[in-house]
Formats: C-alpha cells, structure tokens, sequence
C-alpha cells in the first residue's frame, strides 16, 4: 500500500531579472511511489534537484519555485489528499507536525538560539495541538526522548551549550515528537562528523521501529543510504534514472551513472585505485538532448542523444531509464 | 556602466521614473541659468500675481517671479546636496575604511570619534553654528558644514562592511596570492563597497536637502538666495497658506516631495542593481 | 610477531619515525589556546595540545591528520601557515622557526614553498570576479613564468586535469565545486611548493568526485615530490590516499603510524571508534553497537585525565584522573593507558 505517489511532475525555479528570464527545470518529469513503513532513499549530486523534489512534494514549495504539472498524492490513515490542490497555507500547515514532518539540513534552522530546547518543544507542539494540560505535555515529551535515548536534561539548555551532534539529534526529536506519518528528511547527516553521524543514523532507525512512520531520506551519501535505506531512487539532472531494492542497486546496479557512482567511493581497507565520474553534472538550466546522462556516458549511442529513456520497470520492483537495458533484451 | 543603465532603464520602472524626473530637474536647473532676473533682489515684477500666461508660477509678496525662482531653487538646491554629500561621503570613506583595515587602537579612536558624533544633538548644533554664521553664510559654506557633520553614521557602515569582508576567505586566497593590500582593497574589496558607497550617496543627499529646508524655515540661512526651504520660509512670513496664495507656498513643497521620493528611486534601483547577489544571479544565467 | 613497546616522551615523538636530519617540517610540542572575553567572563580553549609530528623533505608523503569537529586539525593547519600564533611549542619549517620568518624575502620564500587548499572552493574566490585572475596574480607576484606566465599556468592546469580554454574568463558560479576546487589546487601549484597544507578539501564535493581530487594528491606526491598535509573527518579517503595519519581528539594527537596499519588494526579506542562509524556502501554490513554521543563539547575539552575517557568502552579507573602516557610500539605511537608497560 502506498502512502505517497507522485506522477509526472515538473518543478521549475523561474526568475527574472532585469530581462534576464532564468528557467531551472530542477524536477522534469518525476514519477515515484513510497511504500507504507519503508525507508526510502532519494540519491544523487548535488545539482540534480533532490532537494527541490522534496520541496515540491512536501508542499513547502515556494516561489520562485513554481510546480508546473503533475500530482502528489498521500494516502494518510483517515485521508487522501493531493497536497498540490491545497491553496490554504492553513490547510497545509494542519498537516505538517502531524501527518507530513521535515528534518532540515542544518538544525540551527529549526532551533531558536535565543530559547531552551524546552520551549521550542512547546512552541511547536502548542502550534498543532492543544496542550493545556502541562503534565501530560511533559510525559509525553519525556517518553519520546527516553525512546530515543536523550536525556531530560537537554531540554533546559540552549542550542549553542550542545554539540552539533547532540542539537541534531534534539531536531530530530522535534520533529518526530507528534509522530508523523511521514517524515522528510533533507541532507541530515551532511556536514556531521562520521560519529554523530552514525549517531543520527541509528536514531532515525530507532524511530521508525518506534513509531512507524514512513521516512523519505535525501542525500547524495550512497553508505548512508546503504546503511538505511530500504529502497533508493537516483536522480540525475532533474530526473530518476534508476530505482530499486537497496540490495539490488549496490549489487546489481544497470544504469551507468549509478554504476560509476558506486565504483567511485573509497571503501575502507581497499587502497587499489578508483576513479570519479568523468565530467560533471550538466547546470539545469541547459541539460543535454535526449538522455542527460549521453555526454559522460561510454555507451552512448546516436539515439541516446535523440530521445529522452522513460522510466521503466525492467525486474520486479528495479526500473531503469536507459535504451540499453532495451538493446539487451 | 551605461549598459547597466539602459538595462536597469528598461526593466526597472522606479529607476525610470526616478531618472526621467531627475534629468528633468537637472535640465531646470541649466535653464535657471539663464534667469532675466536678479535672484536676488526684491520687487523686481508685480507683487502677488495670479498664475498667467505671463508669469508662468505667479508671483510672490517680494516682488519675484515664482517660477523663474523655483527653477533657481531647484538648482541651488542640488548643488548644496552634492556639495556636502560629497564631503562627508569622503570623510566617511577615509575614516570608515581607515578604522576598518588598521583595527586595533586606531579603529578604537576613530570609533570613539565616529560616535561623539553620533551622539551629538545634530540639530541645535547645526542652529548654533548657522545663527553664529548667519551673515556669512552662503551656498558653499552652508554645504561645507552640513557636510562636515554627516558622515558619522555611514563611517560605521563602511567599517562593518570592511570587517566582514577581512574575514572573508578569499582575502586570503588574494593575500597568499601575493597581492599588496592595497591591491586588495581596490580589486577584491571595491565590488561590494561601491554599492554601499552609491546608495549611502544618494541618502545623504535626501537629508542634506532636507536639512537645508529646516534650516532655512527656521531662517538661519543666507534668505535672499533662492533655495527650496527660503522660498518656504518666505511664503510662511507673508502668510501665504493664510491669504490663499498657494501657488507660492506649494510650488517649493510640491519641488521638495518630488525630489525627494525620485531621488529614493534612483538609490533604492541603483542599489539593487549593484548588490553583489543581484549580480551573481546574473552572472549565472549569461 | 613481537610487538616492541616502549614509552616515550612529548619531545621525542617530533623525531619519531623520520630522519631528524632532514625535516620538511616538524611540529614540536605545539600548544594553541585560545581565550575568550575579558575580565571576569574569561575563558581558555586548549585547541592543540601538545602536539607533535615531523614530516621528511627526502621523502615526500601524505600525512593525514584526521578527527572530528573540535579536534584542532584545521587550527594546527593555521598554526603552520602563520595565520595564528602558538602559544607553546615550535614550528619549524625548512629548519628554520616559523616565528622567525620575517621580512620580505623569507616570507615570500615560505608562502612559495607551503601552499594551503581549502575547504569550500566557493569561498576560495571571490564570487565576483573571475576565477582565473588569482592564477594570474600568483604567478606574477611571485615572479614565475618570467617571460610566459600563461605557460606556467597552463602546465599547473595540466597537472589538475584542466585548460586554461576550459576556464578562462569565467567566475566562480559557472564551475561546479570539484572543477574549482581543482583550480584552486592549480593556484597553489604555481610557485612549485614543497609542502601542501589541504583543509578537508573534499568535504564539500560531491562524494563521486572526491576522487577525482584525491587521485590529484596521489599523483602530485608521485610525480613531483610534494608532500601533502591532508586534514579531514572522512576516513575512507584518508585510508586511499595517505601514507601516515594521526588520529586527533580534542586537541591531542591520541594514536599515529602507517594509515593501513592504525586503520586496520586500531589501537585507541577512539580510532576504533571512528573507524567503525564510518558508513560503508554495503548494504548488509551494518552497525550493530550502539554509542554514546557525547552531549556538551566543553566537558571534554576540559577534562583532566584522558579526552576520552567517559565515552571509552574499555575504560579503567585511572583514566578520568591521569593524562596518558605516549607508547610507542612498532612504527606507531598510542596515547593510552591500556598499552601502557
């Protein structure tokens, strides 16, 4: 059963500026299905519109980021709703906290430095439900943070006495406290140390047994998605080009960026020489004809300059956008 | 530059307005020059004439030709904005960057000195020293002392610009590249400054103007020169809102709004146009 | 295979594994604190803490130095630039004492041979102005390339996989994050310098492109004999690219030796720590212990006895009390109470 589906959609940063008309097609054609209670992965560069693809989809779309086409559906406990039919920021703002919730990149986003971890516990929940009553305000964050191995104690300090580890995991906590169906998560390990990391790994984990949610997790770190992910799509340039069982991408990946992505990361104990992928990412406001991916590609043909691959399923539950999967069979 | 001024022309509609109306007042102000009349003398057409075809403006109880004044006005009126934004945008450069670059003590002392005059009252100083100076006071010595008291402010701004830009990490990247600091500062630093610099300019401008008008109703400045505020202050002395002669008190009024809000124009566009994000955005796109 | 333990002394460890005779650099019991507010609100931060390592000019090599946000890695990197005064201790470079350059001709000699890269090539350059124009002022300010300056850049280009074609005229936004930071690589190679001081150079980029860069540092120690001070928290790359590292927690360097033999064969605690945190693309090897993270930064910092104790799983009575001891066994060396004789 899936809880979130989107079809087709197409998501552009449009700006002008002194006549200057600058379109960046950061999602072009985008179609995927998250399933109930599973981590799903999002991967790829930087540049090739992850991010926006969660802006676009958890509604926190802004101009000048405009949604040109396309659905997206959640399919919620007690609801369905196409959260791009929403026009009232109220209607969207009931969601979020306690059907949708984001991790941000950088917890000081969230945090306000100048209150105690305690209030913007209450600010936050306050602003979705009422909580009149202060003991059960306090048991219930109490056993939330004990699930997650975090003390009381963090919540009488401000964001600058903790570490940068022990704030991200409070964000986190933050976050999950109305225990959300789905929880978006954009880059949150990024720019972490390898332990706090981890630490933040197994966190996430340890909520999803607890409370099981569904969680959508955006990096370009292909061992964190390993490491937690239970499918992963990867994007390249505005669009997926490959999607599977997390097994079967690092095993058996076909798509030959993914190929190249994974046979460029250094693997610990293993000093034999590796190599990048050539080139770089094309910017998104002028992407390549036919396959984005054909100017780095080895195999690239004269009809992958042409025609754009679809998206499609070529084992069960593994699609890839590539006519070599077709010249093979 | 003047692609940059035809671009901001065709897309920025408060750069157009600002710039058609200044261009304006700055053809008004040529024109001035070539006045059939004595500026400065009294009674020089018919008293309180009605506007006609003849006097454009009507005329006034001294005796003038109100247009003819007011183009005059206008003019005097810019020059002294100039004049004393000139000067203290220069002595705001100096000591701001001064301050900013050398740090330590000096930034301490200059700073202290920045801010006495800050915390000065401006205002009864100004009337102080232009009641003192009333008889040799003139365009040029009127713009020198505003000038020389409205830097205070922008010195700061300039040095907090500085500050952060020493920390940038490309300063370090052009010092290890072995530019000398002075290549630094013109060639790293001067993009953002400049910006600052432009718009700081034109503010100062509007309160210099500003300043004068006050000066002048309050009647501490040379009267007989026709400037925006004199011409205020004389309709005031002949009761002109009282005895119903508008073309007189509104014209100077009228002149001061306009000027002011298209000038503000100009600053805000212009400020925009050149603030280094703008900039890279644009940059991005070619 | 006997294992031969021997304790040593701070002063020693600078000398330790290298010919004294010819030292690149050699950083010698250095000690950096930092205080903060004056008067009453006072505060002391002891970033590096008695450090000490040496790098051999007859043998260039790439000396890792590797730990987590606060360990003092980048401050010992602006220790050795002279962008920060030591508080104790001696740097010396070439055989001469940094605090001892001064003047024209030294410093321009020393800013010639040690180069540093840094992290975020965005903020290398200035954003409003061509990226190349850097290339072109550190050749000339530093008289190379006499009659042709474009030559010189050109071949410093070439050693970074890149044209001056490629990148003429363009400004910092119109590249992405490996291709600058690889021009920022060049403008560093341009004086031909001795010692690379690279501040966790890849940590911005894209994890597929790291390599690209960190082949660059393999191939530059190979083919031009430089040597590279590479300072970074992802140990997968340190593993690929280096020869020695050191493992740096809190301002302390706690474990140092051949990268194969302390990240395969962890000696401390912490490196084992670190070294079984880092995420490996392998679906099915996953972390099975849980750990404890530590929740206010300043408690360790001021810690007395070990820095790590109270995070430590192997933890003895006396750790929290007494600052380890440096042993050294083989060709490595381990600040620890367990190896101690």
């Amino acid at each position: 059963m899936s809880i979130l589906e989107v079809k087709n959609l197409k998501a552009y940063y449009i700006t002008q500026k002194y006549g200057h008309i600058n379109k960046v097609k950061a999602v072009d054609g985008v179609s995927f299905e998250v399933n109930k209670n599973e981590i799903y992965g999002i991967a790829g560069e930087s540049g090739c519109g992850k991010s926006t693809l969660l802006k676009a989809v958890n509604g926190l779309s802004k101009p000048p980021l405009q949604i040109l086409e396309g659905e997206v559906i959640y399919n919620f406990e007690d609801r369905t709703m196409n959260i791009l039919g929403l026009k009232e920021e109220k209607q969207r703002r009931e969601i979020r906290g306690i059907s949708i919730s984001n991790v941000p990149q950088g917890s000081m986003n969230v945090l306000n430095p100048v209150r105690r971890i305690e209030r913007s516990f209450k600010d936050f929940i306050g602003a979705h439900k009422n909580i009149k009553d202060k003991e059960k305000f306090e048991s219930m964050v109490r056993k939330h943070l004990s699930a997650l191995g975090l003390d009381w104690d963090v919540m009488k300090a401000f964001p600058h006495q903790l570490s940068g580890g022990m704030r991200q995991r409070v964000t986190i906590a933050l976050a999950t406290i109305l225990k959300p169906e789905i929880v978006f998560a954009d880059e949150p390990t990024t720019a972490l140390d390898v332990v706090v990391q981890r630490g933040v790994v197994q966190l996430i984990k340890k909520i999803k047994k607890e409370q099981k949610n569904t969680v959508i997790m955006v990096t370009h770190d292909m061992a964190i998605h390993a490491n937690l992910c239970d499918r992963i799509a990867i994007m390249y340039a505005g669009k997926i080009v490959e999607e599977g069982d997390v097994d079967v991408i690092f095993n058996n990946a076909l798509h030959p960026y993914t190929r190249l992505l994974l046979e460029s990361l250094p693997r610990m104990g293993d000093k034999s020489p590796r190599v990048s992928a050539p080139g770089s990412p094309p910017s998104l406001t002028n992407v390549p004809s036919g396959c984005r991916f054909h100017p780095r590609c080895k195999y690239s043909s004269e009809h992958c300059k042409e025609e754009i691959p679809e998206l499609k399923e070529v084992k069960n539950g593994h699609r890839v956008a590539c006519f070599l999967e077709e010249v093979e069979k | 530059m003047f692609k940059g001024i035809k671009e901001l022309l065709k897309y920025d509609k408060r750069f157009l307005i600002g710039f058609i109306v200044i261009s304006f007042f700055i053809l008004v102000s040529i024109i001035s020059l070539f006045s059939p009349y004595n500026l400065r003398a009294w009674n020089q057409v018919p008293r309180d004439m009605p506007v006609s075809s003849q006097y454009l403006l009507g005329t006034n109880s001294l005796g003038q030709d109100i247009l003819w004044r007011a183009m005059a006005a206008v003019k005097n009126s810019l020059i002294l904005g100039v004049v004393a934004a000139v000067i203290s945008r220069v002595i705001a450069i100096i000591l701001g960057l001064f301050a900013g670059y050398k740090g330590g003590i000096f930034d301490r002392i200059i700073m202290t000195f920045n801010d006495s005059f800050i915390v000065i009252p401006l205002f009864p100083v100004l009337i102080l020293i232009a009641s003192i100076l009333r008889s040799s006071m003139n365009l040029v010595v009127l713009g020198v002392i505003i000038g020389l008291f409205g830097w205070a402010w922008d010195a700061r701004l300039f040095r907090s610009q500085i500050l952060s830009l020493k920390e940038r990490e490309f300063t370090k990247t052009a010092l290890l590249s072995g530019m000398s600091s002075g290549k630094i500062i013109a060639k790293e630093h001067l993009p953002y400054i400049i910006p600052l610099i432009m718009a700081a300019t034109i503010n100062n401008i509007i309160w210099v103007i500003g300043m004068e008008v006050t000066l002048s109703i309050l009647g501490l400045t040379s009267l007989n020169i026709p400037t925006i505020g004199t011409m205020i202050y004389w309709s005031m002395e002949y009761q002109a809102l009282f005895l119903g002669r508008y073309n007189w008190i509104l014209t100077p009024v009228i002149i001061c709004i306009v000027l002011i809000i298209s000038l503000y124009l100009l600053s805000t566009s212009i400020s925009k146009y050149l603030d280094p994000r703008t900039r890279l955005q644009m940059i991005e796109e070619e | 295979m006997t294992t031969e333990k021997k304790d040593v002394n701070n002063s020693e460890i600078s000398n330790f594994q290298t010919n004294i005779n010819n030292p690149l650099l050699k950083v010698d019991n250095v000690t950096k604190i930092f205080t903060k507010g004056q008067g009453f609100s006072k505060s002391t931060l002891t970033a590096v803490n008695k450090a000490s390592f040496t790098l051999n000019a007859d043998n260039p090599e790439i000396f890792t130095i590797a730990g987590e946000s606060g360990s003092g890695k980048s401050t010992i990197a602006k220790l050795i630039l002279g962008f920060e005064q030591v508080s104790s201790g001696d740097i010396f470079y070439d055989g001469i004492n940094i605090d001892d350059i001064k003047g024209k001709k030294l410093k321009t000699k020393f800013m010639k041979e040690v180069q540093p890269i840094f992290q975020n090539p965005f903020e290398t350059f200035n954003p409003l102005k061509k990226a190349d124009t850097y290339l072109f002022e550190t050749a000339k300010n530093f008289k190379m390339g006499e009659k042709n300056k474009e030559q010189i850049i050109e071949d410093a280009l070439e050693l970074v996989g890149l044209t001056l074609k490629e990148i003429r005229n363009k400004y910092p936004s119109e590249m992405s994050g490996g291709q600058l930071q690889r021009v920022s690589i060049a403008r560093a190679l341009i004086t031909k310098p001795s010692l690379l001081i690279a501040d966790e150079p890849v940590s911005m980029i894209d994890a597929s492109l790291r390599m690209s860069i960190v082949n660059l540092f393999k191939k530059l120690k190979e083919e031009t004999g430089i040597s590279v001070i590479y300072i970074t928290h992802d140990l997968a790359t340190a593993y690929y690219v280096s020869d020695r590292i050191s493992i740096m927690l809190r301002g302390q360097i706690v474990e140092m030796g051949p990268v194969e033999k302390v990240l395969d064969d962890p000696l401390h605690p912490y490196t084992e720590l670190l070294k079984n945190s880092v995420p490996e693309p392998e679906p099915n090897d996953e972390w099975s212990k849980e750990i404890s993270l530590s929740d206010m930064e300043t408690k360790e910092f001021s810690r007395e006895g070990c820095k790590f104790a109270g995070r430590c799983d192997k933890e003895l009575d006396k750790c929290k009390k007494v600052e380890p001891d440096y042993v050294k066994i083989d060709d490595r060396i381990v600040k620890c109470h367990l190896y101690k004789n």
